[in-house]
């Protein structure tokens, strides 16, 4: 009888515990659920879809959402690049160029990082018209996998497993901190972030003299001149092959608009101090020998607008310049000037060469 | 595999539970141990296959070591001996060559200016931990006390997942009587709620608490040039409670999980923060090394039956190869001596700490930890002296954003905002979250019951509980990086 007892009390607590079980595991997917099914909905990183017109988002985290845009926004053309083309106005550049473009650029990023971002375009079934995109100098000659080492990449999004997707959908800070963003965005009559504003650093930044010498210390003078290597050629080569040339070479029907970006004298002063300008421009020759082989380049570069890059009001530090200039390279790149040809490349190769190696650059540091 | 992801949660965790328990279900016992450990295997090897080769090998070995022990009669002991010392040698050899290999070059290379190549092994997950498990199978063997398992009870006690990669470390003794059972082959749905139960609160506290320290760590430890007086002090206690929420956390979830599977493993912490002396302490944390060192090593050089000196000079035997077995770095090796030097000293001045204050012991003991466990995650002995020093000149007592912002988790900030008591306190008490999850911390580790002291009944608490746990931490996982903009 006791043995009956226990035998059935045995049963009674293990279908307490069964349900106990099922309601926590029901509960807890179905709380789960609600998060993703937000997250899905809302999409605040358009990964599934572009914006909703019923809803404004805020945009303004790069690496999560540059991928979403590029994949599900409709445009025909792309302006990417570093931090030098975050204030660039597709307004401006789709007026000049009569496209309806969308800004993808990527803080820090590496060639690889900007060319993967673009073959997404491709393999999304978008077909740009055209792409324009910054080519710094400083990331040129480097290996061509590097990647911009600043944080953890959302790699769920860039990549076309749909099952790491969980990453992004069961993300509480996702929840919190960009879908009921889009919400509360939404609710207090704000407008979807415009890709003039996207980025655009222009009017949080200081610029002047002052502040570029702020950014960098010389060291000791370099004792040596630094040679452009057998191995810095192959490390340029195949970072233009694998980043550049190649995209350019599968897709014809695209034109490539690609600059150099107007550093500062600053740059060119811890160049000159480390004894690397003529390093520096051999690896440009180098590069734009193999770019300019694709009759879908163009290629521009502003260094020799000495007014300027001479001229420090301009930057914030070496490289980053005020917003007006962007403005003016589109202009200038969509009436063809400064582009480099090959019939005008020894010239201007010629011309900085001359210009940065006599500058004085003894009285940048005058007053300091 | 780790138990903190969402493979493990939604497809392992559930496979390994059906599958076991329906083979056993439908009488195929072998061939659920066989699942099991087929099973753990893909946990171990999910990252890298190829250290499977490495766990299979051991296990094999150890094995055959462990039944040509048993082929020998006992009065062969020279035979025996001869055996059990390959095999010792052997596993000794294998942790030496994955663990300390690059260790002992760097060493050679700076003692006699020689410069031998490093060669950075990386490190086979849980090899700490499987090597003394088999260590103590076959001193065991060597004993006479293992003669009749079989080869598939022998690998599923090495690679049972549950306890597979870090820890706790369990005897064969524990465990293999237990897979023999065939009364806990059946799905029980007791163990099964409390196993998820205590699941649901060991993820908790490796997600949401740990790691929330770690990050303010990890900032800490990266900065320690420049931290305040004030940020050394909180930089330490966090990696004080990061430590034991991690690993006591990873714990409990192997407790959970081998519950679930109506395996029973040993507790490993036992409230280790409530401690009132060194020697407290050590019978407080991580529980399953401190029995395998006393066993293993303590007692078989004498323990304290040989005199007082031989007594100390024991203990810092044991201590020194706890402070290596944490790691190749001196400043393990200094680490672990301290902490047995404290065990002498309070040993020796029993009757003087005994008229001790208890909670001034306890602020002792606890200071002393946190302190040493400085020497634990420094980098070098210079950057923990450097934090050392920085507490205690209490100079400067600044607490910048950077470490309080560490703690500003996207739900914390939201609640922030939107509820009007955080929304008052956080806008006027500097690092709000910070305070709180320190405040917290504090609390749980002395004043909560250990899980294994709660009798756990299938309430609507309980229930509760277990979701809000199990939803915070696995909606915790992936966080959203911030990308800091240096230059280009």
């Amino acid at each position: 009888m006791n043995n009956l007892e226990d035998k059935r009390d045995i049963r009674k607590k293990n279908k307490k515990a069964a349900r106990w079980t099922a309601a926590v595991v029901a509960v807890l997917l179905a709380a789960l659920a609600v998060i993703a099914a937000a997250n899905a909905v809302i999409d605040p990183f358009f990964h599934y879809h572009g914006p909703y017109r019923d809803l404004q988002y805020p945009i303004d985290n790069e690496r999560y959402q540059n991928d979403g845009i590029t994949r599900n926004f409709n445009y025909n053309a792309i302006i990417t690049g570093s931090s030098m083309s975050e204030n660039f106005r597709t307004s401006q550049f789709d007026k000049l160029f009569g496209t309806k473009s969308i800004k993808v650029p990527f803080s820090g990023g590496r060639y690889k990082e900007i060319n993967d971002n673009i073959s997404r375009s491709y393999e999304s079934g978008h077909d740009p018209v055209i792409v324009l995109r910054s080519l710094d100098y400083s990331l040129l000659v480097l290996d061509k996998d590097d990647v911009y080492p600043g944080a953890e990449y959302p790699t769920y999004l860039t990549d076309n497993n749909p099952f790491n997707d969980i990453k992004y959908l069961l993300n509480l800070s996702v929840f919190f901190d960009d879908s009921l963003r889009v919400l509360s965005y939404t609710r207090e009559g704000m407008k979807t972030t415009t890709f003039d504003e996207y980025q655009n650093w222009m009017a949080d930044s200081t610029f002047g003299a002052e502040t570029v010498f702020s950014t960098y210390t010389l060291g000791k003078p370099a004792e040596r001149e630094k040679e452009f290597s057998d191995s810095d050629r192959e490390l340029v080569y195949g970072n233009l092959e694998q980043n550049v040339i190649s995209q350019a070479k599968a897709h014809p029907e695209t034109e490539f608009y690609l600059f150099f970006p107007p550093y500062s004298i600053a740059y060119w002063d811890e160049l000159n101090n480390e004894k690397k300008i003529n390093w520096r421009i051999d690896a440009e020759k180098y590069a734009i020998d193999l770019l300019l082989k694709c009759d879908n380049i163009k290629l521009f570069s502003f260094c020799t607008r000495y007014d300027i890059t001479c001229n420090l009001d301009n930057y914030k530090d070496q490289a980053h310049y005020k917003s007006w200039i962007n403005d003016q390279m589109l202009k200038w790149m969509s009436n063809g000037e400064y582009q480099i040809t090959k019939e005008n490349e020894d010239e201007y190769i010629s011309e900085i060469r001359s210009f940065y190696n006599s500058y004085d650059y003894s009285s940048l540091h005058g007053d300091n | 595999m780790l138990f903190n992801s969402y493979i493990f949660i939604f497809l392992f965790m559930p496979l390994v539970i059906v599958g076991f328990f329906a083979l056993n279900h439908f009488g195929k016992y072998k061939a659920a141990e066989v699942y099991l450990i087929g099973m753990s295997l893909w946990f171990y090897g999910y990252y890298n296959p190829r250290y499977l080769i490495i766990i299979c090998t051991s296990i094999i070995s150890n094995y055959l070591l462990s039944r040509l022990l048993n082929m020998f009669p006992d009065e062969r002991t020279g035979l025996r001996k001869f055996v059990l010392t390959v095999g010792l040698a052997g596993n000794i050899a294998a942790i030496f060559y994955y663990k300390y290999y690059d260790f002992f070059i760097k060493n050679i290379n700076s003692v006699f200016d020689t410069s031998f190549n490093l060669r950075h092994i990386v490190l086979p997950l849980g090899i700490s931990f499987f090597t003394f498990q088999q260590i103590s199978y076959l001193v065991d063997s060597y004993r006479g006390e293992t003669r009749d398992y079989g080869f598939i009870e022998y690998a599923l006690f090495v690679v049972f997942f549950p306890q597979l990669i870090a820890g706790p470390i369990v005897l064969h003794s524990e465990v293999i009587p237990q897979f023999r059972d065939r009364e806990k082959r059946r799905l029980n749905m007791e163990n099964i709620a409390h196993g998820i139960y205590i699941f649901s609160v060991g993820l908790f506290k490796k997600v949401i608490i740990a790691d929330t320290f770690g990050r303010a760590v990890t900032w800490g430890y990266g900065n320690s040039d420049t931290l305040s007086s004030m940020e050394a002090v909180i930089v330490s206690l966090c990696y004080t409670f990061q430590l034991y929420f991690d690993f006591s956390g990873y714990c409990d979830m192997a407790n959970g999980l081998g519950r679930m599977l109506n395996i029973e493993l040993p507790w490993n912490f036992n409230s280790p923060y409530k401690a009132t002396s060194i020697i407290d302490f050590w019978s407080r944390w991580h529980l399953t090394l401190t029995r395998f060192l006393r066993q293993y090593i303590y007692f078989p050089l004498g323990g304290s039956y040989k005199g007082r000196f031989r007594t100390y000079l024991n203990i810092m035997i044991v201590f020194l190869v706890s402070g290596f077995w944490h790691g190749a770095d001196w400043t393990f090796v200094a680490w672990g001596l301290l902490h047995g030097m404290f065990n002498c000293l309070e040993r020796a001045f029993k009757k003087t700490r005994a008229k001790m204050n208890m909670i001034f012991q306890w602020i002792v003991t606890f200071s002393l930890v946190n302190l040493l466990w400085i020497l634990f995650r420094a980098d070098s002995f210079s950057q923990a002296a450097g934090m050392i020093k920085k507490m205690m000149l209490m100079d400067d007592f600044t607490v910048r954003g950077d470490l309080t912002g560490c703690f500003n988790l996207s739900e914390l900030n939201f609640l922030d905002s939107h509820v009007g008591i955080f929304d008052i306190l956080s806008s006027h008490i500097w690092g709000f979250n910070m305070w709180v999850f320190l405040a917290a911390a504090l609390i749980i580790v002395l004043n909560f019951k250990n899980l294994s002291e709660i009798e756990f009944r299938p309430t609507a608490g309980r229930a509760a509980v277990a979701v809000f746990m199990m939803f915070w931490s696995i909606t915790s996982l992936t966080g959203v990086s911030v990308f800091l903009y240096f230059g280009f």
